[in-house]
């Protein structure tokens, strides 16, 4: 029993516009999910392909011992930012926050970690030069996910789009230190934190902009 | 046995309300007449306000005690699962399910009709694009409840609220044949408790709706106005508060015709 009801005539009105826009299903949904991301990726693996790895002077273990922590982690946030979760809503604002807040924390941590087990790598001869060359090259690396992050998540968050599109460039970030790693020589703890971590955090802020503008949910005018 | 009637305020136009025990008297296992409420305390005045004042969705027990409620939202979950597996024609159960709990939610807070159902068709229509998000065994209610939230809010911030135009229609009789007296009460009820949730600020009053008038739990409360468990316990709590403070005398006089 229930009251006041909806007017009949908006049954059939809705129900006729949602006739006129023919929306995916599920399944087609999930076709189309996988090529944008991969899509998305595809531009990061042809912009690391375009400046050709360089290894420089860093022993082998230690590229493999702060790339797979990094992975875990770009794959950990993927997980939390870009995921929903059970729940049509998304995942709790604490989780976001976490994301948004301790990627970058932990990126940071990993990456002086390694530096301190190979301390060879600290003496290269990497400048602020360098390091914003490497800040660039992180966000034409992030650029890709992060676009299908965003579009495939567009006009989903009801509730706080700004934090979800920050959780989504925290990822897309990761993803962009992950492969920076294979493609930058400096290793140096400095050159690090502001070359391959800070960017990651600028990217989120950037994430912020874009989601909440694309993330959010709009009304239209009447 | 609850007892349903139908009322008109004036502002919302004619409802539904049903007269039954409120649940803190149900679970004492003390006989309560429908509609009165026997003792002054906050569980007992927001039971009587929020079950006899018209509810949304009048919460009957099934005979296999089943809350309607829940198999709504249960019609909702399913209707939704197979329309967003290709089930064109399943979106008329989601909007028959979703519709008739949105509806009241936004013209409450809209105190618009038009409002209310432009609000009304852009969710569903949401709904319907995101049909291939939609994640198998997901709650579509809380989901709809924050869309509409959202498109209200985004509404409201582009300054197009509108001024309530009251049509309201001419109240009539539903089945029940609640009493007269009944249905004074009720009228008084829901004219007292719509001023004061119209006192609260906009925070509390969602909590407070969400809560209590829609059936959502605390923590889809929570998700749907994005903030902690807590929080809107604390809000729901407020709202409580001030719907006791505004409503002591009519309490009184319903203590006093019952002894």
């Amino acid at each position: 029993m229930t009251s006041p009801v909806p007017p009949a005539e908006l049954r059939a009105r809705v129900l006729e516009a949602a006739l006129r826009e023919p929306a995916r299903s599920r399944e087609h949904g999930a076709r189309h999910r996988a090529l944008v991301v991969g899509l998305g990726f595809m531009v990061l693996v042809v912009i690391a392909v375009a400046i050709g790895p360089h290894l420089g002077q860093r022993p082998s273990t230690y590229i493999v011992a702060l790339d797979v922590p990094w992975m875990l982690l770009a794959i950990g946030a993927t997980w939390t930012g870009f995921g929903r979760g059970r729940s049509m809503i998304g995942r709790p604002a604490l989780a976001k926050t976490a994301v948004v807040a301790l990627t970058p924390i932990a990126l940071a941590a990993t990456g002086l970690v390694a530096a301190r087990m190979w301390p060879q790598t600290w003496q290269d001869a990497s400048g602020p030069f360098e390091a914003a060359r490497c800040m660039l090259v992180t966000f034409a690396l992030a650029a890709g996910p992060l676009a299908a992050f965003a579009g495939l998540r567009r006009q989903s968050d009801p509730i706080n789009p700004g934090l979800g599109g920050a959780a989504l460039g925290t990822a897309a970030g990761a993803w962009g230190a992950v492969a920076l790693v294979i493609l930058c020589a400096f290793a140096r703890p400095s050159h690090l934190l502001i070359g391959h971590v800070l960017p990651v955090l600028m990217i989120a802020a950037a994430g912020a902009f874009v989601g909440s503008r694309a993330l959010a949910i709009r009304a239209r005018d009447r | 046995m609850p007892r349903f009637g139908r009322t008109n305020d004036g502002l919302l136009g004619p409802r539904d309300f049903c007269l039954r025990e409120a649940p803190s008297r149900r679970r004492t296992n003390r006989p309560l007449k429908p509609g009165r409420v026997g003792r002054r305390s906050v569980e007992s005045m927001q039971a009587y306000a929020l079950w006899v004042v018209p509810p949304p969705v009048c919460v009957e027990l099934s005979p296999r005690g089943t809350s309607i409620r829940v198999q709504a939202r249960a019609q909702a979950d399913a209707a939704m699962e197979r329309y967003s597996r290709g089930d064109d024609s399943a979106f008329a159960l989601v909007y028959d399910a979703l519709a008739p709990r949105l509806y009241p939610f936004l013209l409450r807070q809209t105190r618009d009709r038009g409002g209310a159902e432009d609000l009304l068709q852009q969710t569903m229509l949401h709904i319907h694009r995101a049909r291939d998000r939609f994640i198998p065994g997901a709650e579509v209610t809380p989901w709809a409840f924050a869309i509409a939230r959202r498109l209200l809010v985004d509404g409201l911030r582009r300054g197009r609220r509108e001024l309530l135009t009251d049509d309201g229609e001419p109240s009539a009789h539903a089945s029940g044949e609640p009493g007269a007296e009944d249905l004074v009460h009720a009228r008084e009820l829901a004219e007292r408790v719509e001023g004061a949730l119209a006192k609260l600020p906009q925070s509390q009053r969602v909590a407070f709706e969400l809560i209590k008038q829609e059936g959502l739990t605390v923590a889809e409360a929570a998700q749907v106005l994005g903030t902690t468990v807590a929080a809107v316990k604390l809000r729901a709590h407020r709202a409580y508060e001030a719907l006791r403070v505004a409503l002591g005398d009519v309490l009184a006089r319903l203590e006093e015709k019952e002894s």
